[in-house]
């Protein structure tokens, strides 16, 4: 299969299976896939585990944008960055932990700086209703326990 | 490769998961410190202190060196303290504390610095810290207090006075040099003179790390009168504007000397505007108020000359604010009352603004799209006005929101 391909060209398989053909310069934008490729395990297809094709697909969209704009203009780069991060909660923290694991610091840059936009007005009551869910259970239990023992009768 | 059966019974699970994936795609990526660290490093610094409540493990990551190193600081300015006019007989020194968005403390339009001390009054403010002095220093000179406040997270730390041996120095100029790009400890630089003014005078640094002063000599030429109340500190250099003569000075900390700073024009009062944004030195100088229009001068980086950088005409915002225009001389020609501020906002992010006092209001004039904006109302007394004019470095403090320890 690689015989058919470009020099250059690296197949990326997701997940869930799907392969994308993508550009080398492209797929070592994530540390992770260029550590691979340095130590020449990579012959042909490299699996991205715990990444699916949609999500996989969103990353290899922003390396491209961030491969081909080097020469353009930063602030066009950073509207580009500004909009590609303004998603859906569940395709941002999907996003977060794949740029985390392939190790994307450009992406995961970008996609912090949104969280940190979208909570910076939050309370604190949203922020663990939020993010600790499962904490909530705690919460509640421990208010409400101690909602009893200060309305306890001490007589 | 998959059979259609499988691929089936995937979807059909994945869509099964859908609610709860939402939740603990979010909840791992809060849950794993070290994202967590890069989003926390990222938030403005009055969130960040908020959300120490949020739970233990935030209060601790918050807490971390690692988000106090790499916190990211603001740029620009986002606020500003304006000293009101006070009395002599006054116990209470007040600020109006004023953002973009009008009063910071929307409950109480007057502030004073409580928790350091009822009568202090700003020095000098620098990367959101501000360098502050108990008040009637000119009386007993000796008596001044000095502190270092970050009024973000209402920290301060006391200074001790500047003093080298024997207690007969005058302090002609005392300034904060913070530079949080390059450390996250300040310096304070304070011109000690036998007689007031002199050219050979002594320079004390005060650095945070060490917590002591240490003296060297040093000397300037200028002939003129130097503005010494209001240095400007950035890159390292702490610059001084001055009067009767077309140069002024700079004293570079690292090199440990002054040297010459050329002014503009040889100015006869002090400016109307002198300090620093995006990183340059920028003038206004103080204009007839017949003029609609004035200048704000940029000096070029390598400190050859200045040139003028924006042009700011009146009239636009005449239509909205018509009490900007006052008809004098029985109608023959109007005159311009207002009192520039400072600047708020920056280039970079594009919001730069200039801020202006009209009769009772304050508004921001935008440099991007040239409108007129009202910020809130605020009626200043006479008394205020004279020191606006007179000394708007002593009255006007822009200050941003920072986490850095003091």
């Amino acid at each position: 299969m690689s015989s058919s391909l470009e020099k250059n060209m690296l197949i990326l398989r997701s997940s869930d299976g799907e392969e994308f053909i993508v550009p080398e310069v492209v797929a070592v934008m994530s540390k992770a896939i260029k550590n691979m490729v340095e130590d020449e395990c990579a012959s042909n297809t490299i699996p991205v585990p715990n990444v699916d094709a949609n999500i996989l697909a969103m990353v290899i969209e922003f390396c491209k944008k961030h491969d081909e704009s080097e020469a353009e203009a930063a602030s066009d780069l950073k509207t580009f960055d500004s909009e590609f991060v303004n998603r859906g909660q569940e395709a941002l923290y999907d996003l977060i932990t794949a740029a985390n694991f392939r190790d994307v610091k450009e992406l995961l840059d970008a996609l912090c700086q949104n969280v940190a936009e979208m909570i910076k007005g939050k309370s604190v009551h949203h922020i663990r209703i939020q993010f600790l869910g499962y904490q909530l259970f705690e919460i509640l239990t421990s208010n409400f326990i101690w909602n009893i023992w200060c309305d306890r009768d001490f007589d | 490769m998959s059979s259609s059966g499988q691929r089936r019974r995937r979807q059909s699970r994945r869509r099964r998961l859908k609610n709860t994936v939402t939740i603990s795609s979010a909840e791992n990526v809060i849950g794993d410190d070290d994202l967590l660290r890069q989003i926390l490093i990222r938030l403005p610094a009055k969130p960040l202190i908020t959300f120490k409540l949020v739970s233990k493990r935030w209060c601790s990551l918050i807490s971390d060196p690692f988000v106090l190193d790499n916190w990211i600081p603001p740029i620009s300015a986002s606020s500003f303290f304006l000293l009101r006019y006070f009395s002599p007989s006054c116990r209470i020194i007040k600020f109006n504390h004023i953002s973009h968005a009008g009063f910071v403390n929307k409950n109480n339009k007057l502030e004073s610095f409580k928790y350091v001390d009822d009568r202090v009054k700003i020095s000098q403010s620098c990367k959101g810290l501000l360098l502050c002095s108990t008040c009637f220093s000119d009386l007993y000179p000796n008596s001044t207090r000095y502190y270092v406040v970050n009024p973000t997270t209402k920290e301060f730390t006391t200074i001790p006075r500047p003093t080298n041996g024997y207690d007969r120095y005058f302090i002609d100029s005392i300034n904060l040099a913070f530079d949080p790009a390059v450390s996250l400890g300040y310096k304070i630089v304070a011109v000690l003179s036998k007689q007031w003014p002199d050219h050979n005078c002594q320079i004390g640094v005060y650095s945070s790390e060490t917590r002591i002063w240490m003296f060297s000599d040093a000397s300037y030429a200028c002939s003129g009168k130097i503005t010494f109340h209001n240095g400007v500190f950035f890159n390292g250099k702490i610059h001084w504007s001055c009067c009767h003569s077309p140069a002024s000075i700079y004293y570079d900390l690292n090199r440990n000397q002054f040297s010459a700073l050329p002014m503009p024009i040889c100015l006869s009062i002090v400016p109307m505007y002198f300090g620093e944004f995006g990183g340059r030195l920028r003038l206004m100088e103080f204009y007839q108020n017949l003029t609609s229009h004035f200048h704000v001068l940029e000096l070029k980086s390598d400190y050859s000359e200045w040139f003028v950088k924006y042009r700011i005409d009146l009239k636009m915002g005449v239509s909205a604010f018509p009490e900007m225009r006052r008809m004098c001389d029985a109608g023959w020609s109007t005159a311009f009352v207002f009192n520039v501020l400072c600047f708020l906002g920056g280039e970079v992010e594009g919001d730069l603004c200039l801020i202006l006092y009209i009769p009772c209001k304050v508004i921001s004039y935008n440099f991007k799209d040239r409108s007129f904006r009202k910020i809130c109302n605020l009626e200043l007394s006479r008394e205020d006005i004279g020191n606006l004019r007179g000394f708007s470095s002593y009255t006007v403090h822009p200050c941003m929101e920072t986490i850095f320890h003091v």
